[in-house]
């Protein structure tokens, strides 16, 4: 308790969540509503649903976690506690990985909540068999979440409005990143700029536990796997840029 | 109140005509938005999906910038300060936000040449009522902004509270996709909507005069519920002082 106390009242302070409506309106309605939009689109056409379903899903987890890693970044800076932060002897790590759990576990729970909602709605039947693949691409999806989150909170400390680039990253995951249509489809030279981002492999994991069943089940958990290390590379680059600015804030 | 109107009117387009959320909002998303429904269905480039997409950005630049005026005007403590004073501490920000929905309004046909560039398709289902929709979708937008203006204004710590409400009254409105195909709820919630009656059409561009004529009347009581709503914003904050507080 000692230990996450002070992250638990961060994250009540540091967010909007001061109005319990603001939660309910931001982690629960908002990707529900988005998932219904999409999937209600793409229902009126002959083919499945299923991208669009799991897809949207995973685009919640992704989307909750980046805005919340980057507000965490951004808005310790607005209230005047990040250079505090920065001073302490602290490890940046640590900050870092404490300060982001409520968030993957609030992206977790929205995600859960978009995907019962859409199933339930669209009577979409889903095997037994896919269940554990689809929570492990969500636990990887995670990881590009944080790392697209770091990418913006170091972006926004350089000057750049806090909810700009989460925004914008928002936009190129709806289209190229495979959660509602293949990125190929959209645009061919799009293919290879999708898999560069979360969610592509994810997506494309729990399509094969469904659509192939569970004989295929090593090759989803493989891309499981690929979804994971893309978001390990965006951990990667979004910390080393996050230390950078860290780095030439205590010096200057 | 005309002159405080116009200020505010003045100040959003000065402060945000050419800013990167307009151009995100109001163009990128509803373009990055028509393309993937586009994709998904195979389908050719219809007057529905235009339309969507041009409320999309319609919407989501109104919310936006109504959401992020208000927070900054109760930062810089404009409605203390307005609230001292005999001036009508609505107009202001009214101006604002009418400022932003109409910031999207200019956008819209950008969007329309932007998609027909992309798709490389002219829609071929236009109705003799479209205009008539457009028409009415605006109205729609510039009633809900008005709304969500005077609820932010009235809440303390409200800038999440209505993230939610945008994708919601796109669904429930019928917005690529006709809303039938919801639960009874959304349906009923989507029957006060004043965009479905535009956005909620056949694919073949045979809308019924009468139900654009019943939304037209939804869409003008909806405008005058949201300047009643914004004009009693003075009284609502004296009652309920917290409401200052951004």
């Amino acid at each position: 308790m000692r230990l996450t106390a002070p992250y638990w009242l961060g994250y009540r302070a540091l967010f909007t969540w001061l109005n319990p409506l603001g939660y309910v309106s931001t982690r629960l309605v908002q990707p529900v509503a988005t998932a219904l939009l999409f999937v209600g689109a793409l229902s009126v056409s002959a083919g499945s649903v299923n991208r669009p379903v799991f897809g949207t899903a995973l685009l919640a987890t992704v989307s909750a976690v980046m805005f919340g890693v980057t507000l965490l970044v951004g808005n310790d800076d607005e209230f005047g506690t990040l250079d505090y932060r920065i001073l302490t002897s602290q490890r940046l790590s640590r900050y870092l990985v404490t300060g982001s759990l409520p968030h993957m576990l609030d992206a977790l729970l929205s995600s859960l909540v978009v995907l019962s909602v859409v199933v339930l709605i669209f009577q979409i039947t889903v095997p037994a068999s896919a269940f554990p693949v689809v929570l492990a691409a969500l636990l990887a999806a995670l990881l590009g979440g944080i790392g697209l989150g770091l990418l913006c909170g170091a972006i926004a400390l350089r000057g750049v409005n806090l909810f700009l680039m989460p925004n914008i990253i928002g936009s190129l995951l709806v289209l190229t990143s495979g959660a509602i249509v293949a990125p190929d489809q959209v645009a061919e030279w799009l293919g290879p700029v999708g898999t560069l981002l979360p969610i592509n492999a994810g997506v494309e994991a729990v399509l094969v536990s469904l659509e192939q069943g569970e004989t295929h089940l090593a090759q989803a958990y493989q891309l499981v796997l690929a979804e994971a290390l893309v978001g390990c590379a965006w951990i990667a680059v979004g910390g080393a840029a996050l230390h950078v600015v860290f780095r030439r804030r205590r010096a200057g | 109140m005309r002159r405080a109107l116009w200020a505010g009117f003045k100040l959003q387009l000065k402060l945000e005509a050419f800013g990167p959320f307009a151009i995100l909002s109001a163009l990128v998303t509803p373009v990055v938005y028509a393309l993937v429904i586009i994709a998904a269905r195979g389908e050719i480039l219809t007057f529905n999906v235009l339309l969507g997409a041009g409320v999309i950005g319609l919407l989501s630049n109104g919310t936006m910038h109504a959401i992020f005026m208000v927070l900054d005007e109760k930062y810089d403590g404009t409605f203390s300060t307005l609230a001292a004073t005999p001036a009508a501490l609505a107009a202001p920000i009214a101006g604002r936000a009418i400022g932003a929905v109409l910031q999207g309004a200019v956008v819209f046909p950008v969007t329309v040449v932007v998609l027909v560039v992309l798709t490389r398709q002219v829609p071929d289902n236009m109705g003799v009522y479209s205009a008539l929709q457009v028409l009415l979708a605006f109205v729609g937008v510039m009633s809900i902004t008005l709304i969500i203006t005077g609820v932010m204004s009235r809440y303390e710590y409200s800038a999440g509270m209505l993230n939610g409400m945008v994708p919601l009254i796109l669904v429930v409105s019928g917005t690529f996709a006709s809303q039938q195909r919801l639960p009874d709820l959304l349906v009923y919630l989507g029957w006060l909507s004043p965009l479905t009656g535009p956005l909620d059409t056949p694919e073949d561009g045979q809308v019924d005069l009468r139900l654009l004529l019943l939304s037209a009347t939804l869409g003008g009581a909806w405008l005058a519920v949201s300047a009643w709503y914004l004009a009693r914003l003075p009284e609502a904050l004296r009652k309920r002082p917290r409401g200052y507080e951004a």
